[in-house]
């Protein structure tokens, strides 16, 4: 396993045999080396689609008979529709479903860095599927967490707007906090960006932090493949009136985490995302916004901008 | 200052707890004494189904509601988003 080799002849129609998607700024190349296995990327995965470049890590993809068994130790079960396993010095990721009992739909592989990975998708159940995305979610999403955690960035459980000015607002919340609301306010502005109303990665730069669009958007449906310097931070909470209160460092790194998806079985990654809060507290101001869900709140966002 | 442990959930008033770790230097007796703030434990609420991507998102979104919960008719009805 994870013996990769690119055989880029397999198929002569590039399209169907090689994507290039890019997230966060980190692109990321797969590629079929299967002549039964067309490939596709599926709903706002297309709009992160990128010209062929040098990828962070390329991941090759086939079908196979899989099996029950899975030899290595188990480090987490979601407790749903994926476990990870520690194999040889690699990582594997097991995606079953109740539907078809214990024999995995797909099995993703990973070296230790996340330079190379491997995906099998379960030959009966795909072989007549047409073309695949052989990334589907969680597995995309997965996959960049851990290719965040390798201290790269994190990201958030939150909506992000771009204003006129190229500046970043960060609206943080679990499910039910107002994330999509939040962004449908701001939408009928007209003149900000919507990066997404559900998840935004953040990256460090050299003296600033960068937040950056994602496939992974909620149910206003809302992405972009785009990124802005993050201004501020802003806790969601429903309330009766537009009020802003400021936060210490460690409410909001303690708040940032609790809406993040940590690695919890990789420790390095843990380490650096609970690092990186610190960094981030230290330099970007958090508030708790208790907000009315109408227009008012974009105003008084501004006026305490100013 | 070497930075050691996980010190988020600790909490001293306001204060991160690396400033309760630094190591005495020789400025440091110059400084007056701080007054002592008793640290707290505080818990993150977690939401579990969502910090794991345990749960399918909903159907509009790039993920398995559209691929293997419906070509391959995965179980998967949950919201995550």
């Amino acid at each position: 396993m994870i013996g990769l080799e690119i055989d880029s002849t397999i198929n002569t129609d590039r399209n169907a045999t090689r994507s290039f998607v890019s997230i966060g700024g980190i692109p990321i190349a797969t590629v079929s080396t299967d002549p039964q296995l067309s490939l596709k990327v599926e709903g706002a995965m297309n709009r992160f689609l990128v010209e062929e470049t040098e990828p962070d890590i390329t991941i090759s993809a086939a079908l196979d008979d899989l099996s029950d068994d899975v030899n290595g130790e188990m480090l987490f079960d979601s407790g749903s529709l994926w476990q990870v396993y520690r194999q040889n010095g690699n990582y594997l990721f097991r995606f079953t479903t109740p539907h078809f009992g214990n024999t995995p739909y797909k099995i993703a592989s990973f070296n230790q860095d996340f330079s190379i990975g491997e995906i099998r998708l379960h030959r009966p159940y795909f072989a007549e599927a047409g073309a695949v995305y052989p990334l589907e979610y969680p597995l995309d999403e997965l996959l960049m967490l851990n290719l965040l955690a390798r201290g790269r960035g994190i990201e958030l459980h939150s909506c992000g707007i771009t204003d006129e000015a190229g500046e970043g607002f960060l609206f943080v919340g679990q499910s039910g906090a107002g994330k999509t609301t939040t962004a449908r306010i701001w939408e009928k502005m007209g003149t900000v960006k919507i990066l997404s109303d559900d998840r935004i990665i953040v990256r460090r730069e050299v003296d600033a932090f960068r937040m950056y669009g994602t496939p992974w958007h909620g149910e206003g449906e809302l992405s972009a493949p785009s990124s802005a310097p993050l201004k501020r931070i802003f806790f969601l909470k429903h309330g009766t009136e537009n009020r802003l209160t400021r936060l210490g460092k460690v409410e909001a790194a303690a708040r940032l985490f609790s809406c993040s998806f940590p690695t919890f079985y990789n420790t390095d990654g843990l380490d650096f995302t609970l690092s990186f809060f610190d960094e981030m507290t230290s330099t970007v101001p958090c508030y708790e916004l208790s907000f009315i869900p109408d227009q008012s709140v974009v105003e008084f966002i501004r006026e305490n901008d100013r | 200052m070497k930075i050691t442990g996980q010190y988020y959930l600790l909490q001293a008033g306001d204060t991160d707890i690396r400033e309760l770790k630094m190591e005495k230097s020789s400025t440091d007796k110059d400084q007056p004494k701080k007054s002592y703030v008793k640290p707290r434990l505080r818990q993150v609420d977690l939401r579990p189904e969502e910090a794991v991507l345990g749960a399918c998102k909903t159907g509009s979104t790039a993920g398995p509601a559209s691929s293997p919960c419906n070509a391959i008719a995965v179980g998967c009805s949950t919201a995550g988003s």
